[in-house]
């Protein structure tokens, strides 16, 4: 598992991402959206399909598998998608994930 | 504490500590809390510095990754992660970096598929340009 740090500074404690053997466990917490809001990311423990390629936070308060890209955040105009953001991705032969420093 | 005009002195004049205090003491504090202030702006980290106008104060995070193409038709993307997250995300401008002439390089397009407040995906197009390994440089701007 290859891990992004991304810095920010948010009072609630940040959901956490993490893929071992096939395996994720997300731990519920914040994730950051856009204009300065705050989503909640639920408690999350499963078995990784061979075709999962993409882990997202949907905007239904989930977080959603999938084996195609699909676009998130904004559309560019500043309005939002229904993928809130991109959590996880596989590369060639590891997973990368994002991992939010509070600071 | 307000800013006082600084005074044009003249010869034999008698200097009062009321004198100095208004024009050095107070004077100083004026210009040292302006300096405080704009080295102290909030969420940004250490190396990140505001650039921008009177209206929104803008931040920049620069991101670079290599993406390999085994042939000019294969879609390859890459995500990048900013250093600090935004708070809200204006754009991001990508380049395609690649240090041979070639004039098939016209045909390697980068363009961003999706981008949030903590990162982008940069995808190169399937365009029938080069293969070959490329460096994709993101410019994000926002707030």
């Amino acid at each position: 598992m290859i891990v992004h740090r991304v810095a920010l500074h948010m009072e609630e404690t940040p959901a956490r991402i993490e893929i071992s053997d096939g395996r994720l466990d997300v731990t519920a917490g914040a994730w950051p959206d856009l204009g300065g809001a705050v989503a909640r990311l639920p408690h999350v423990s499963l078995e990784l399909e061979t075709s999962d390629r993409y882990l997202y936070a949907d905007r239904q308060g989930g977080v959603v598998l999938s084996d195609g890209f699909i676009g998130y955040g904004e559309d560019g105009a500043g309005r939002p998608l229904p993928m809130l953001d991109l959590l996880a991705w596989r590369g060639d032969d590891e997973w990368h994930v994002k991992e939010l420093c509070n600071g | 504490m307000a800013w006082t005009t600084p005074r044009t002195w003249v010869t034999g004049e008698v200097v009062t500590a009321a004198m100095m205090n208004e024009q050095v003491r107070d004077n100083e504090d004026y210009l040292k809390a302006h300096v405080d202030a704009a080295t102290a702006v909030h969420g940004l980290g250490t190396g990140v510095y505001p650039t921008g106008c009177k209206q929104e104060q803008l931040r920049f995070e620069y991101k670079e990754a290599d993406v390999t193409l085994s042939s000019g038709t294969e879609v390859q993307g890459v995500t990048l992660t900013w250093n600090n997250a935004f708070t809200t995300i204006r754009g991001v401008q990508v380049a395609t970096y690649y240090t041979t002439a070639d004039y098939n390089m016209g045909r390697n397009y980068a363009y961003v598929s999706a981008r949030s407040v903590t990162g982008a995906t940069v995808q190169m197009a399937a365009s029938g340009g080069k293969s070959g390994t490329f460096t994709v440089q993101a410019l994000a701007y926002g707030v």
